[in-house]
């Protein structure tokens, strides 16, 4: 049965793997950036247990949200041990080095914390948040009402943040940054088609409206916390100008990755490391207009994609 | 009226739809039966438009039937996370100018201000149900639309489709269950391995039954009294 449950998740995460196409490699190259710098910081940093928080944080978040536990529990034999592998498995190559490291207790501890995360069973249910959200955002832009009820408290609180300190350098824009990437993930859901059909507009009007609309968003939101930094930190102008049509090309960029790739009812996880690629990109002074230019041709791409579900 | 001329579909070279003519006269109920695997939801999936055919039209009065003609239900029903169900009807706008929610509440008591996740089947199918209607199509197509629902809102759903004859809409509905289809249709239609092999009108429905299950009744019952 582990053999099983395990062939089964390296099938699924080959599927996933399929579907990053050509950046898969990008990908991997990332995973082992990563894994690279957690063993230098096994290796180097009297702090390298708070690895072992993060990533037992990561496998309790997994274990909190994911949706097969009633399965799990009710089907498969020792789903403790099953469970317990699968987070193994997926931290192994973040903790394994530490063996060779002074931190070399953080394995045995991560093993420890890991043991303990599937004896947690609590079954999530979500409850409505903002009900009356509608009555400030149009039901239409449902990716934000999800989104906001998903997300609400790291949003506002980034947001905040980002206002209390618009009058100090970057940081602020790093903030709006990371809130462009969070509202990106707002994208990753793909809508029956029926909805996609609720407005009767062409491939071509539905996308334009839909990053019109994002477009609007991005400029009430940000403008506060940019004007103010614009007017502060005078010496990053130049900066501070180019951030606002960055992150606007990011999210259009975020909605035409979505619907080329648009397949009723299904998720689209896999774009999520796509665009957390380009953000990142985007935030070095070379390749600012790459958003832009992945904006520009991923639009005709899934203009093409959503002719087959908007026209005749 | 309805013309499906010469409708094929075929999946991975397997033909499920094959080469199907056939004219549904519309402001009637259409009971669409069959097996498993018979093409009952493909037949659905493209008359909504959902699914392009590998050959062959539907015309309505000889013009292309377009995406804007039809409401579908699908079988099962999928939304998007994370929005109540109030939220997801606001996202279709009412062509239906007689179209009452709060009338229609009275009856089918869903919590509309809750998230649609946490909904039963049931009323995931209800809250599909009011989108459909709250759009003004001329055709309507349900497929399995009483999967699902409880006693009370089964005789409701059998109310809201002869309501709708009512108001000269064409209904297409299906269902693994006969006995809703013999009170609702004007016609039931047969369709076996990809074609409409028989068409039934009122008078003739007490027969749907022996000739879509009697060769299966005679070879299960042999089968199956000797694995139990």
């Amino acid at each position: 049965m582990t053999k099983t449950l395990l062939y089964i998740r390296l099938r699924q995460f080959n599927r996933e793997a399929n579907s990053l196409g050509f950046y898969l490699p990008v990908f991997i190259a990332m995973a082992a950036i990563l894994a690279f710098v957690t063993y230098w910081q096994y290796k180097h940093n009297q702090q390298a247990w708070l690895i072992v928080i993060l990533l037992s944080g990561i496998c309790l978040a997994i274990q909190y949200n994911r949706k097969d536990k009633a399965f799990i529990y009710k089907q498969l034999e020792k789903p403790h041990l099953q469970l317990f592998l699968e987070y193994l498995v997926l931290t192994l190559p973040f903790s394994i080095t530490s063996i060779v490291s002074k931190n070399w207790f953080c394995f045995p501890l991560l093993l420890l914390a890991l043991a303990c995360i599937p004896f947690l069973k609590f079954q999530f249910k979500h409850r409505a948040v903002f009900k009356n959200l509608s009555s400030l955002i149009p039901a239409s832009n449902y990716e934000w009402i999800s989104g906001l009820r998903k997300q609400y408290i790291p949003f506002i609180s980034l947001f905040l943040f980002a206002v209390a300190f618009s009058w100090v350098r970057i940081f602020p824009l790093f903030l709006l940054w990371f809130i462009t990437i969070m509202m990106s993930s707002f994208f990753l859901e793909n809508e029956p088609v029926h909805i996609l059909r609720a407005g009767n507009k062409t491939a071509r009007k539905f996308l334009s409206d839909k990053i019109k609309i994002n477009i609007q968003y991005i400029l009430i939101l940000y403008s506060l916390p940019v004007i103010i930094n614009a007017i502060f930190v005078q010496e990053f102008l130049i900066i501070t100008l180019l951030f606002i049509p960055v992150q606007l090309a990011l999210v259009s960029f975020a909605i035409c990755l979505k619907y080329s790739s648009y397949k009723p009812n299904t998720n689209l996880l896999g774009n999520n490391i796509a665009f957390s690629i380009i953000a990142m990109l985007s935030a070095v002074p070379y390749f600012l207009p790459v958003a832009a230019i992945f904006a520009i041709v991923y639009f005709f791409k899934a203009e093409k994609n959503l002719k087959k579900y908007l026209h005749d | 009226m309805i013309n499906v001329q010469n409708l094929s579909v075929s999946f991975d070279g397997h033909e499920v739809l094959k080469k199907i003519t056939i004219g549904f006269e519309e402001g009637l109920v259409h009971g669409i039966v069959g097996l498993n695997g018979a093409g009952k939801t493909t037949f659905f999936n493209v008359l909504a438009k959902m699914l392009k055919p590998g050959s062959g039209e539907i015309m309505q009065n000889s013009r292309a039937l377009t995406i804007k003609d039809s409401a579908y239900l699908e079988t099962s029903n999928f939304f998007f996370s994370r929005i109540t169900g109030n939220e997801y009807l606001k996202i279709f706008k009412q062509t239906n100018t007689e179209f009452n929610l709060v009338a229609l509440q009275e009856y089918f008591k869903l919590p509309l201000d809750e998230l649609i996740e946490n909904y039963s089947t049931g009323m995931k199918k209800k809250l599909a149900l009011l989108a459909v209607l709250k759009q003004g199509q001329p055709i309507f197509i349900l497929d399995e639309p009483f999967n699902g629902l409880d006693l009370e809102t089964n005789k409701i759903l059998e109310i809201i489709i002869l309501s709708l004859k009512q108001k000269q809409k064409t209904v297409f509905v299906s269902s693994h269950i006969i006995d809703p289809l013999l009170t609702i249709c004007d016609k039931i239609h047969l369709l076996e391995n990809g074609c409409f092999v028989k068409t039934y009108l009122q008078a003739d429905f007490p027969e749907i039954e022996a000739d879509l299950f009697g060769r299966l009744k005679a070879e299960a019952t042999e089968v199956i009294s000797k694995a139990i």
